[in-house]
């Protein structure tokens, strides 16, 4: 079982650093974004494509990052221009959108059968217990709290992040006081949409890599970032870390194996219900 | 006056749409083509053109050589976009608009479950290029060319153990849809043919499941000597990366048909030398094979892609074509499906077992195939003879 739990860890580590990238896009723009992950695959995709057409690693995957940059930023852009007004509820329901053309677009560019992606990190580091953690799985594993460390500082001790922070918690007054408010908007989802396309660069070599159950891995990354309230960074990379080692761990209790998908929803639901104890009925809702 | 000209209008109308719908009705009468449809997944996000254009090459070939006794062949291939109302409306085109005589050649996602009382209903018969979903093998009126994921299970695991001599083989099962109840069936036809039994039977990963490491380590620690994975092609390639990843040897990979592509051989890279790899039909990427030599000749003049899913569609297309030749008399939707009820087995070099239909209640005929195993980026045949399973 400590086999399950350690191998988790690489998953769980990804889950954390895209859940991340969710709780910030939720904090300083307003929207949950369904197509995080899906903005990735455009970066990986186009790594391996690259890849593929014989130009080095080194050179291939900041050309995906910079891509997915790119993506992001666009879809960022046509946020700002055409909803800066709406409630981060219709926002989100434009990133389902997103999630949905940006997967046709990939399937029409990329095709759909499996692609090879290199990577870096597909040598063993250690082994644990008979569990060879892989040092794409301690990338991982370190990158979620790394990132978090990092999006605290940012946010806390640099003028921009004190400009984020102006635009999430009064948009209008730091628009009246000047602030760039689209220019930054834009900023934050390239910023994010390149660590979604980082993080998943990592863990696609070694686990099942077409494009949907790649874009798809925004679901266990909100259910980390709903851990964390869509607020909380270190909540956060907690949740993300516990999916990913729950996971593990489940896949040897055979008793359990009928409701593996359900337990670590059923986990969230009593971690909701528990932070929400000291609401009454009108605030909770 | 006025009410006159409605009338004479009214009257003009309708006998247009009477010469109109005599026109159609001829269509399909004594001189017309015959029609033939198939419906396919030829959009979203997985799709399987390959079956349905290698059955249009073989029904071309049979027009441009003169037809089926002087009529041409119309073949029309339906997309259901893999969704079931799609699925549902182009199954009714075929039959009841275009009047098509047979359905044949098709490779969907969910054709069968969604529209198999409907053909049993209209009296239609399919010939599924590739049947994939469970309903292809349980209708009356449908009979796949192919061997299918849950027979495919059975003469996977009975290969491993009757002829690899495996004693301790494991299964791990993505299940998507209600494909579980049929991965079990496959299974325990295997265990009552060989009286063994899983040493791990997991039928709970899905299409959610993206790492599989920590399967993997328990399949290596309760000791397993191959692990049968019915996942997809990128699944697959997921699982054996995970398995390099953790340096795991030395255990045999069982993946069935939808493994074995180009693509996939490419993309297992080194680590592929554990993975064995079902075919359902005489091994396509085998360009020596005699048995295949028709189909690649025809595939390749007419550039379809040679795969497996263009074996089941020009096999199916074939047998078709062969049923059609044999009928004595009109070319009907009911001469076709009484001679599809009554059909005797139909040999074909490019599959272990005779093609089937006759009037039982369900239709899986293909009940052999070839081991296969990728290498520098292609595959190699493990197993010359067919690996045939026996009654259960």
């Amino acid at each position: 079982m400590l086999d399950g739990a350690v191998a988790g860890l690489a998953g769980g580590g990804a889950y954390a650093a895209l859940g991340l990238c969710l709780t910030l896009m939720f904090r300083l723009v307003r929207v949950v974004n369904f197509a995080q992950a899906a903005i990735g695959v455009i970066g990986v995709y186009g790594m391996a494509l690259l890849a593929d057409a014989g130009l080095p690693y080194a050179l291939a995957a900041p050309a995906g990052l910079l891509a997915a940059g790119l993506v992001a930023a666009a879809l960022g852009w046509i946020m700002a221009r055409w909803f800066a007004e709406a409630g981060a509820d219709q926002r989100s329901a434009i990133a389902i959108a997103f999630l949905v053309g940006l997967l046709a677009v990939s399937f029409l560019a990329f095709g759909t059968h499996p692609r090879r992606v290199p990577g870096p990190f597909g040598g063993a580091l250690l082994t644990v217990g008979g569990v060879t953690v892989t040092r794409a799985a301690a990338v991982c594993a370190l990158l979620a709290p790394a990132l978090a460390a990092g999006a605290h500082l940012l946010l806390t001790r640099t003028a921009v992040g004190l400009r984020l922070r102006a635009l999430s918690e009064r948009p209008t007054t730091a628009e009246l006081l000047g602030i760039p408010s689209r220019r930054l908007a834009v900023g934050t989802w390239a910023a994010t949409g390149a660590l979604a396309a980082a993080v998943l660069m990592v863990v696609a070599p070694q686990q099942s890599a077409d494009q949907s159950s790649l874009a798809l891995m925004v679901i266990p990354a909100c259910t980390a970032a709903l851990v964390g309230g869509f607020r909380s960074l270190t909540g956060t990379v907690a949740g993300g870390l516990g999916l990913g080692v729950m996971q593990g761990v489940l896949a040897h209790v055979e008793d359990l194996q009928q409701y593996r998908d359900a337990v670590p929803f059923a986990v969230i639901l009593a971690i909701l219900v528990w932070s929400q104890r000291r609401e009454v009925w009108d605030a909770a809702r | 006056m006025n009410g006159k000209f409605h009338r004479l209008t009214a009257a003009g109308v309708a006998g247009a749409l009477l010469a109109a719908a005599a026109a159609c009705g001829s269509g399909t009468g004594a001189n017309g083509p015959i029609v033939v449809g198939s419906v396919n997944t030829l959009s979203g996000a997985v799709t399987f053109p390959e079956a349905s254009r290698a059955a249009r090459a073989v029904f071309d070939r049979v027009n441009a050589q003169g037809g089926v006794n002087g009529r041409r062949i119309e073949y029309v291939a339906g997309d259901d976009k893999g969704d079931p109302a799609t699925a549902a409306q182009t199954a009714r085109d075929l039959a009841q608009n275009r009047r098509a005589v047979a359905l044949a050649g098709g490779a969907s996602l969910l054709d069968c479950q969604v529209n198999g009382p409907f053909y049993q209903q209209t009296g239609i018969v399919s010939v599924q290029g590739t049947g994939v979903d469970p309903g292809c093998f349980n209708s009356p009126n449908i009979s796949p060319v192919n061997t299918g994921p849950f027979l495919g299970t059975t003469l996977s695991l009975y290969h491993a153990s009757e002829k690899l001599g495996m004693d301790r083989l494991c299964a791990f099962f993505a299940i998507i849809g209600g494909t579980a109840d049929a991965y079990r069936d496959g299974a325990a036809r295997w265990s009552k043919i060989t009286g063994k039994r899983l040493l791990i039977d997991d039928r709970s990963l899905s299409a959610s499941t993206t790492d599989f490491t920590p399967y993997l380590l328990r399949a290596r620690d309760a000791g397993c000597q191959g692990v049968f994975f019915n996942g997809t092609e990128p699944m697959a390639v997921g699982w054996v990366r995970a398995a390099q990843a953790q340096k795991i040897t030395g255990i045999r990979w069982l993946f069935l048909t939808s493994t074995y592509t180009d693509q996939a051989a490419r993309a297992f890279g080194p680590a592929g030398r554990d993975v064995v790899a079902l075919s359902e039909f005489e091994p396509y990427s085998d360009e020596d094979s005699a048995a295949a030599k028709d189909w690649r000749a025809l595939m390749t003049e007419r550039n379809v892609p040679l795969t497996s899913f263009a074996q089941g569609g020009y096999l199916a297309a074939t047998h078709l074509v062969t049923v059609l030749k044999g009928i004595r008399g009109d070319v009907t939707r009911d001469a076709v499906t009484k001679a599809f009820k009554g059909l005797r087995p139909l040999p074909s070099p490019m599959t272990g077992t005779p093609f089937g239909f006759g009037g039982g209640d369900a239709h899986a005929t293909n009940l052999a195939g070839k081991f296969v195993r990728p290498g520098n980026g292609s595959w190699t045949v493990l197993t010359p003879d067919w690996v045939r399973l026996p009654d259960a």
